[in-house]
């Protein structure tokens, strides 16, 4: 009975292949190495809110269009009539914890073993008036209103505090969109009235006879 | 050069507007005085020339400014408009004329105002609505013309004047009205009214007081 040949099972890498160099020969390849996946890293930025630091485990951007619908009677077809896009909201749970020594130099507000400072500093943006910049690791930066906050505070887990934090976008109000202040405003529209009662006067004469035309024969 | 009906029309319109304008300032001197004479005496000498030449616009428009740099009032240019919107007018030179030179009163209507100091309520209202009147009539005319820059840029105007109104009555105080049980000095209704003697000249200026020491009973003042 001739022998059982077991072929030769290929060799299962477990580990991933390291960006332009030879996994095996150094060892475990780190996160960072990741040649997928290291495109997002590049792009990710830390969070802060009226420049008050802060972590971030979960980040929710939530907007889409205003939509009205219609439904007529007798028709089976409805009308979605777009009315504009929906404010972006964002939904930010975020977290300061102690660091376990002090990191001195810009950047590090929250590498500190103090973390109360930079909670306190956070509740201040939070809590102040009028918009202000919003930049979260990988949702970007915009300029919103902070609507709701709310921070927690476990007694089982010291040093650690989650906020809950909500902002709506703020866009800008209508009286500064295209109005000028109120002098400027009138200039800029008596300006206009001007130009356009000069060419309708102008184009009027000119449909009517041509220039020199106005004469009688 | 014998010009035809529809230019002699267009032409006693933009004479009649000249005619009101300089009517607005005949007692200013100086450069500004002189400037606006010499260009309504230039338009009403040669406005058939400038119709037919098809540069009475700009013409027009500038006469309308130096107006009111010569210090023509609102009531003025409101007089000038009233009278135009009655003028009869039967070709399209003179009706373009007529209508343009209404826009040009409105224009420079809007300049006086943003200019103008208001010190209550009431005198902005009263501007306001005299305005609303001014602008809804040209409004209407340039619609039914179907001049859809016009109609826009008077509409524009009209919100423009509008809120600056309501931006300049905001912050003014309300005219009340005072009743006292006898005649006093200015200088008594002043320190009961506002605890200073110092506004008895304001009390009666807005009440054209003849002495001020006999004030009227009742009369005017401002809220604060």
């Amino acid at each position: 009975m001739p022998p059982v040949v077991i072929p030769q099972q290929p060799v299962q890498n477990s580990q991933p292949v390291a960006a332009g160099s030879d996994a095996g020969a150094s060892g475990a390849t780190k996160i960072l190495e990741l040649k997928s996946g290291i495109a997002w890293r590049r792009k990710w930025m830390p969070a802060k809110f009226r420049g008050a630091r802060f972590h971030v485990e979960t980040a929710v951007r939530e907007s889409g269009r205003r939509i009205v619908n219609h439904e007529f009677p007798k028709r089976d077809v409805p009308y979605a009539e777009d009315m504009g896009r929906r404010a972006r909201e964002f939904t930010v749970r975020g977290y300061i914890i102690v660091y376990p020594r002090d990191v001195a130099g810009p950047g590090n507000e929250l590498k500190k073993k103090n973390y109360l400072d930079a909670r306190d500093a956070l509740i201040k943006a939070l809590e102040e008036d009028g918009p202000a910049d919003l930049q979260l690791p990988l949702l970007g930066w915009l300029k919103v209103a902070c609507t709701r906050y709310r921070v927690t505070e476990e007694n089982r887990s010291g040093g650690y505090c989650v906020f809950d934090m909500s902002f709506t976008e703020f866009g800008q109000a209508p009286a500064t969109g295209n109005r000028r202040s109120s002098p400027a405003g009138v200039y800029y529209n008596v300006n206009q009235l001007n130009q356009a009662t000069i060419d309708r006067i102008s184009s009027g004469l000119k449909a009517a006879y041509g220039a020199g035309q106005g004469q009688a024969t | 050069m014998i010009p035809s009906p529809d230019v002699r029309e267009g032409a006693r319109i933009a004479n009649l507007a000249a005619d009101l304008l300089l009517a607005t300032s005949n007692d200013q001197k100086g450069r500004t005085g002189s400037d606006l004479r010499r260009a309504c005496g230039d338009m009403k000498a040669h406005a058939e020339n400038y119709i037919v030449e098809n540069v009475i616009a700009e013409k027009l428009s500038n006469c309308f400014e130096l107006a009111r740099t010569t210090g023509a009032t609102l009531s003025e240019f409101d007089h000038l408009r009233e009278r135009l919107v009655v003028e009869a007018t039967g070709s399209l030179v003179g009706m373009l004329i007529k209508n343009g030179s209404i826009c040009f009163s409105l224009q420079q209507m809007s300049m006086v105002i943003v200019d103008t100091n208001f010190t209550s309520r009431e005198d902005v209202e009263e501007v306001r609505n005299e305005v609303n009147v001014a602008f809804d009539q040209a409004e209407e005319v340039a619609a039914d013309e179907m001049a859809l820059t016009s109609y826009r840029a008077l509409v524009s105007l009209h919100a423009a004047v509008t809120f600056h109104l309501y931006e300049t009555a905001r912050p003014l105080p309300q005219m009340l009205r005072f009743q006292f049980a006898s005649p006093r000095p200015t200088l008594i209704l002043s320190h009961r009214l506002y605890d200073t003697a110092a506004r008895a000249d304001q009390l009666r200026e807005e009440n054209k007081i003849v002495h001020p020491a006999f004030a009227p009973r009742e009369g005017r003042a401002l809220g604060f």
